[in-house]
């Protein structure tokens, strides 16, 4: 069955992939200006907890363009590291792609409590930690590996492709991308 | 753009993308559930259309469509919606 039938990624898309591959989407100089949101302000937008949310902190979210940043404190002390793998811990790249999933549904719901505050709709009016959902993952690369230790920071952006969103994310540690995925929801 | 093109657009991507559809005929009171797409297939066929159709329909007003007979209807005036250009 082809559930995405080779549809090629938008020029938008594209050029979002391309600059996720060389740097930061979000760079930290921007980041840095931007009001942070802790774990408990992510918990009230994602319905994820304990050791499923993978997002520890919003760096920076910036709904009108499109773009999140976030952070997750990549402790040696996670139970992860010890089975993934015995003497040599990696963050498993599977995981990666989760947390740019987490972060582009963080965003398309904090996108969609703005529209709800400034335009309400009453015919709308599905669960809202469950209003998103991502159906696809459509690309991902795993650049190189993560070790335990620092912070790993995932960037996303999130564009429309008719009833779909795409969600364009990365994995960096120390400025330095680790993966790359592209994912689509609705 | 007439209701006979559009629902040749959607025919065409439900014959794709849902594999319970392929071969079969497909009329204007038969709901896509019915025909056997599931949720997802369902959203696929319809975003897809619009693209191909180039029209807009929010997904609240999608959501009360229970066939393509009222898909269709929604897509025409959606269509009659839009401004046609200018003749040179």
């Amino acid at each position: 069955m082809s559930r995405w039938p080779g549809a090629p990624l938008s020029e938008e898309a594209n050029a979002l992939l391309r600059a996720a591959e060389r740097g930061p989407l979000l760079p930290d100089e921007v980041a840095a200006t931007r009001p942070r949101l802790d774990r408990a302000a992510i918990e009230a937008l994602l319905p994820h907890r304990g050791r499923s949310l993978l997002l520890d902190e919003v760096l920076a979210i910036e709904p009108a363009r499109g773009l999140i940043s976030a952070g997750y404190d990549l402790d040696p002390g996670r139970a992860v590291f010890a089975e993934h793998f015995p003497g040599r811990p990696v963050w498993p790249g599977l995981l990666q792609v989760e947390a740019i999933g987490q972060a582009g549904l963080l965003l398309m719901l904090e996108s969609r409590r703005g529209r709800r505050e400034a335009l309400p709709d009453p015919d709308d009016a599905a669960d809202e930690p469950f209003a998103h959902a991502l159906t696809h993952v459509l690309w991902a690369r795993f650049v190189r590996p993560v070790e335990p230790g620092g912070r790993l920071v995932i960037g996303a952006a999130v564009v429309e492709d008719g009833l779909f969103h795409l969600v364009v994310g990365q994995c960096l540690k120390e400025g330095r991308v680790s993966s790359v995925a592209v994912l689509s929801g609705v | 753009m007439t209701r006979e093109e559009m629902f040749a657009v959607v025919k065409a991507n439900m014959q794709e993308i849902v594999e319970a559809a392929k071969g079969r005929d497909i009329l204007e009171t038969d709901s896509m559930r019915d025909i056997g797409a599931d949720s997802l297939e369902i959203v696929e066929v319809v975003s897809r259309s619009m693209k191909q159709l180039r029209i807009k329909v929010p997904r609240t007003e999608l959501t009360k469509a229970e066939n393509l007979k009222d898909l269709l209807d929604l897509f025409e005036r959606s269509a009659a919606s839009i401004p046609t250009p200018p003749d040179r």
